[in-house]
């Protein structure tokens, strides 16, 4: 929540420079980490209790850090930007610079175009028209990305700066490909270490420690599974679970079930004490009921089980051998629990697994693909868990920061191919605009197609300014030049940009192009800004 | 000790002029070109019915398959060193393979028919489980690259299709041979990117691009199980199957030897002569000169 304020209304011709005045003070925070020699950007720690500054390299995270300006009319163009900004960063994890510099650029000359007398509602049309074209364009750029690691590591050392996270980050989807699972956790030691799970695992544990065989651990060799989604209070409902399971001659039984009361427990202990038939219960993974849905489907295609559901009745009477599933082995502790050579059908699996890669790439929806890709990255084994250590809890989290955006930045690059880095990919959009405008008639038509001509240029043009160079001298030695060539302000010179690996992800490009043009077109049509006596923050600035 | 003539016949190798055949009954070394057998792993106590499925030769280094182990031995199989590979052990090793540049890195590679690929740096000396990304774990055949010592190229069969790595089986990717015509009972590279892919019950197929792709090869006759693919050093190819022993060149088919009544399992190719050993399921061991 932001700091009280008197209420008020704040009309045209006020409002509009005020919300630049906004927009540039956020862009002019992140304007310095565009780029391979980018600055940082020293900022007060918000509780206080800490004596130094926070340096920040990521345009993310200082947009999240800037809550508030002191000019509250400007405040609002700062937290319009801040709130987009935000999104992006908690949604793809990068290009939020990119897309700052690009909304800055737009904004300022559609302004500059209304106070000439350009019709603001016609301009965003115009604006939001033109989209596709420029999407379209990107596409057509990108190249698939070759999975080698040297490739990898290249990206990855483009989008963090950081050998040991790009060396990691590049290894992890070497091997674990677009579609893994690749899990960035706080480490505890100095360094940054990864871990290659074996088999698939699931965030959900044993119901009880009773059921473990060391400490808090359990390990069971050629299991068998008993998969539903039911809350078990009765102990005696387990009954034919165990009878069919001793029937049929399996020694080791793992049931997972939603919930298992205490009397059903102390059931499965006194049955692992006679020896016979050695069980565990785990708790079905998710949190809601379409997660829990996921995971039971899952289990059940990984170990061939055959699932019961409590929608389809109350009791575990009827249970067969049939419906189990196998494993060569499973493993749990409290917390998690997975298995490895799951005995289900392989083409089954295959099959399971390519529908869900369709939804993941079908889906516009972040929140939905992050999902998919973690349910991927189980049923296939392919999962990394990369720890990130350092001296401070400070380096920590702005190490394991670093290291989420850019494996969100490799993941994306993997999935949706790249295009010529540097700001370049934006510049060769620009030729099909200049294709379009000779056929354009319409005034503000041929306004946003100029507006967006010179907002492409934005980036490439803070990159080299970042690095100590003249844009327009930089523009200018590429004018004309092939387009596989661009500028590497790092080595100073004309250079292939796929050879040298300078590259961008289409998809993080895109979505950039996306939030920047459809927010600034929007924004264009303010007329007035209303004050609120205590507005509401969009996302928080930890 | 001589094996029982019904014994079916997994795998071939030679090592010179001496033969070695794994049988269902266990290993067994021919030093005449197959006029006289003996137990090659008269040295090791072992239960009776050790299979041995696959064999692998470098030097005097003999690797058997059998049971969830590998057997070892540094000295043309006088003695024998067991090597579990996990526990509990898999039931079949489908297959075995080296390194070509076996004699600088140590690597070799053992297929299962239950828990997928197993990988040994160190000679066979201990094996780790490499199954990541590998969606089954069925694994029937299996082939390294010709320049597996710099593209670590590998690919192998499964109940569901074809998987390659290009990280000596650290991790596997899909291919797109198709769902439909799976299982892949063999394997083999032949060089230039071109790779060769023998199923149970749809034929032969080819891939020109590395694994990537597979296309079918028509054969003439009944589409029996491929059982073993041997790529010669002449470019011709020879497709095992149940029946039928084919000598395909330029993808053509231009020799054949067989029919036989009992299906054909194992296949060792005689480069110079041209001719081949082919071992039975009823145990029958015989050398043909396709024609």
């Amino acid at each position: 929540m932001k700091a009280r304020q008197k209420p008020g209304v704040v009309f045209a011709p006020q409002a509009a420079p005020a919300l630049l005045r906004g927009v540039q003070t956020l862009v002019d925070a992140v304007r310095p980490t565009l780029g391979p020699l980018a600055g940082s950007v020293a900022i007060d720690h918000l509780n206080k209790t800490k004596a130094l500054p926070e340096v920040l390299d990521s345009g993310g995270v200082i947009a999240r850090r800037i809550i508030e300006l002191g000019d509250r009319d400007a405040d609002m163009g700062a937290m319009l930007l801040r709130g987009l900004l935000v999104r992006q960063h908690e949604r793809i994890g990068d290009g939020t610079a990119t897309t700052a510099v690009l909304f800055e650029a737009i904004f300022s000359a559609g302004l500059r175009y209304i106070a000439a007398g350009g019709n603001p509602m016609r301009l965003r049309r115009s604006l939001e028209r033109l989209l596709p074209l420029l999407l379209k364009s990107l596409a057509e750029l990108a190249q698939p990305l070759a999975d080698q690691q040297p490739a990898l590591t290249r990206l990855a050392y483009m989008l963090c700066q950081q050998a040991d996270v790009a060396q990691v980050v590049g290894e992890a989807f070497a091997l674990a490909g677009g579609f893994g699972r690749v899990e960035v956790r706080a480490g505890y030691g100095r360094e940054l270490t990864r871990d290659y799970p074996e088999g698939s695992y699931f965030y959900s544990g044993l119901f009880s420690r009773t059921l473990a065989t060391e400490g808090d651990y359990l390990t069971l060799e050629t299991p068998a599974f008993f998969l539903c989604d039911f809350e078990i209070d009765d102990y005696h409902a387990l009954f034919p679970v165990l009878q069919t399971a001793h029937a049929a001659g399996l020694p080791r039984l793992v049931i997972v079930a939603r919930q298992l009361s205490e009397k059903a427990i102390a059931l499965l202990v006194t049955n692992n004490r006679m020896g016979r038939l050695q069980t565990a219960a785990i708790k079905l993974p998710g949190l809601n009921a379409e997660d829990r849905q996921a995971a039971l489907t899952d289990l059940a295609v990984l170990t061939g089980a055959q699932p019961w559901y409590a929608a389809a009745g109350t009791s575990l009477e009827g249970v067969q051998a049939r419906h189990f599933g196998h494993a060569r082995r499973a493993w749990a502790d409290l917390h998690a629990f997975g298995l490895v050579n799951g005995r289900g059908d392989p083409r089954h699996l295959r099959q399971h697994v390519a529908a869900l890669k369709a939804r993941c790439l079908a889906s516009d929806d972040p929140e939905v693909r992050r999902n998919l890709l973690q349910r991927l990255g189980t049923l296939a084994g392919r999962s990394v868990i990369v720890r990130v250590g350092g001296f401070t809890e400070t380096e920590i989290h702005a190490r394991k920061n670093l290291a989420e955006q850019t494996v969100a930045g490799v993941r994306a690059a993997l999935l949706g191919g790249v295009v010529p880095g540097g700001g370049m990919a934006l510049l060769h959009c620009r030729a099909a605009l200049a294709a379009r405008l000779p056929a354009v008639q319409d005034t503000d038509e041929r306004a946003a197609c100029r507006i967006l001509s010179e907002a492409l240029a934005a980036p490439a043009a803070a990159i080299y300014r970042n690095a100590g160079y003249d844009p327009g001298a930089v523009l200018a030695q590429l004018a004309g030049k092939n387009r596989a060539l661009g500028f590497d302000v790092v080595a100073g010179r004309v250079v292939n940009l796929r050879a040298a690996g300078l590259l961008d992800s289409a998809i993080t490009l895109q979505t950039c192009l996306r939030n920047a043009i459809s927010t600034a077109a929007l924004a264009l049509t303010v007329d007035a800004l209303i004050h609120l006596k205590q507005p509401e923050m969009t996302g928080k600035p930890e | 000790m001589i094996a029982e003539a019904t014994e079916s016949i997994y795998a071939l190798a030679a090592a010179g002029s001496t033969l070695y055949a794994g049988r269902a009954g266990g290993l067994y070394r021919s030093p005449d070109g197959g006029r006289t057998w003996e137990d090659a792993l008269a040295g090791l106590e072992r239960p009776p019915g050790l299979a041995v499925t696959a064999i692998g030769l470098a030097g005097a280094q003999l690797f058997a398959a059998t049971r969830g182990a590998v057997l070892r031995s540094e000295d043309d199989g006088h003695t024998w060193q067991v090597v579990g590979l996990a526990a509990p052990p898999p039931p079949l090793v489908s297959a075995l393979a080296l390194s070509p540049d076996f004699a600088r890195d140590g690597v070799l590679l053992a297929a299962t028919a239950e828990d997928g690929v197993f990988v040994s740096s160190d000679r066979g000396q201990s094996w780790l489980a490499w199954n990541f990304g590998l969606l089954d774990t069925n694994v029937y055949s299996l082939a390294l690259s010709p320049g597996f010592a710099r593209d670590a190229r590998v690919l192998i069969g499964t109940e569901s299709g074809i998987f390659s790595s290009t990280s000596g089986g650290r991790s596997w990717q899909e291919t797109a041979f198709p769902l439909s015509a799976a299982p892949v009972l063999s394997v083999c590279a032949a060089g230039g990117g071109r790779w060769y892919a023998g199923t149970e019950e749809h034929g032969l197929f080819q891939s020109v691009d590395d694994g990537h792709t597979w296309q079918p090869r028509p054969l003439p006759g009944p589409l029996t199980a491929i059982n073993s693919l041997h790529p010669a050093a002449t470019g011709d190819l020879y497709v095992l199957l149940e029946d039928r022993l084919l000598v395909l060149r330029a993808d053509q088919p231009v020799r054949s030897a067989g029919p036989w009544a009992a299906p054909a399992m194992a296949l060792l190719v005689d480069a110079p002569g041209g001719r081949a050993l082919v071992g039975g399921s009823d145990g029958r061991l015989e050398w043909v000169t396709p024609l």
